[in-house]
């Protein structure tokens, strides 16, 4: 990073590509395969390019690096939540990822089992099998309200879960 | 794009960059923020006569001042923390100016029971109440567009923090300009630490949300 920093371009490029690996299998142990880790991993990269005057080369590069990639992770999640909202009322269920895939990802599912019941069941009729708030609504015999208050509640338990699990981290 | 692709260009993009040392760069804005305001306030009216006897001879006051000196370094090396993305300094700055900064407050409501100087009205500014503001919100000013040249991750902190550290300077030099009461300390210099504390974070919230 201190030869990137001075200009030195073969350095950078072998930098960027090693980091680039690390970020991904980061990535990939914490969320499995999905579809994101390449835009997050490019975001990452991103970040890098533009907050590496920031990296003081008397520390530690591991501490600076990660919490860029914790924070476009988080980023990049928020920004897919508001998309997640504008699908649910736009689409239908044709088109949404097979639940099996869904449920091969080991820290997903990881995360689901510390959800309660309820949260648990919410997320995976929403968000992994796509089903819109009103069918959600009719096979819990909640309202639409309901069902999308508890979304709500349960995305806002994982987050916690989620953020949690990054601190102890770093 | 593939990552491959968006790291060559990258790569064709890169520029040589000087490192951020935030110790120092915290440091000379320390220094230049002081001086600033020490020359304006000069420039409104002198120091109270005295203060320098009254530092040497009331071990209270010069605590009082010492530890309003140490908050302020303290809260403009969190917010230069805060721009750069490393968690673990960040926290230890940030949890040291709050706690300093804490008990500084509370040698000032200490001093409702038993005041560090007998309240006296010598060395009166009228107008010391704005012109802590006048110091201070300037200063949050420049402070903001200083970090924005940074990497800040929560632009709210971080604006919070350059807002106390410039409200914090005028505080603790009022301490010495002007008259010593505890009423007056709080309402008229500490107070004003609160406004540029909000200013603080509404720019920050605004001005340092990151692009991308």
């Amino acid at each position: 990073m201190r030869a990137a920093q001075s200009g030195d371009k073969a350095s950078y490029d072998r930098l960027l590509r090693e980091l680039a690996t690390v970020i991904e299998r980061y990535l990939r142990n914490r969320f499995g395969p999905a579809e994101f880790i390449d835009d997050v991993t490019q975001d990452c990269l991103l970040s890098i390019h533009t907050g590496r005057h920031t990296y003081d080369p008397d520390r530690p590069f591991r501490a600076w690096l990660f919490t860029i990639v914790r924070h476009r992770t988080i980023d990049y999640l928020r920004r897919q939540r508001g998309s997640w909202s504008t699908a649910d009322r736009e689409t239908d269920i044709d088109g949404i990822a097979a639940p099996e895939s869904l449920c091969a990802v080991s820290e997903a599912a990881t995360l689901l089992r510390q959800l309660n019941p309820q949260q648990r069941e919410i997320i995976v009729l929403m968000k992994y099998l796509g089903f819109s708030a009103e069918e959600t609504s009719e096979r819990l015999g909640i309202s639409v309200t309901g069902a999308r208050v508890r979304l709500h509640r349960a995305l806002a338990a994982t987050r916690r879960l989620l953020k949690a699990d990054w601190q102890d981290d770093s | 794009m593939k990552t491959n692709e968006r790291i060559s260009s990258l790569v064709d993009e890169l520029e040589p960059v000087r490192p951020v040392n935030t110790a120092r760069t915290a440091a000379l804005s320390w220094i230049f923020a002081l001086g600033a305001t020490a020359v304006c306030m000069l420039l409104v009216a002198p120091f109270r006569t005295g203060f320098v006897e009254q530092l040497l001879s009331t071990p209270r006051f010069a605590l009082e001042t010492v530890v309003g000196l140490v908050v302020g370094i303290l809260f403009v090396r969190a917010a230069f923390e805060l721009a750069v993305p490393d968690r673990r300094s960040q926290r230890l700055y940030v949890t040291l100016a709050a706690v300093l900064g804490a008990f500084w407050l509370a040698l000032f409501a200490f001093a409702f029971i038993e005041p560090a100087l007998p309240p006296s009205m010598a060395g009166k500014r009228h107008e010391c109440y704005y012109e802590a503001m006048a110091i201070s919100l300037p200063m949050t000013v420049i402070a903001i567009f200083m970090l924005r040249r940074m990497y800040v991750l929560n632009g709210l902190r971080t604006g919070l923090f350059a807002g106390i550290a410039a409200g914090v300077l005028p505080a603790f030099l009022m301490q010495l300009a002007c008259m010593h009461e505890p009423w007056h300390t709080i309402t008229h210099h500490v107070a004003p630490i609160g406004v540029s504390a909000v200013a603080g974070a509404v720019l920050g919230a605004w001005l340092l949300r990151r692009r991308q």
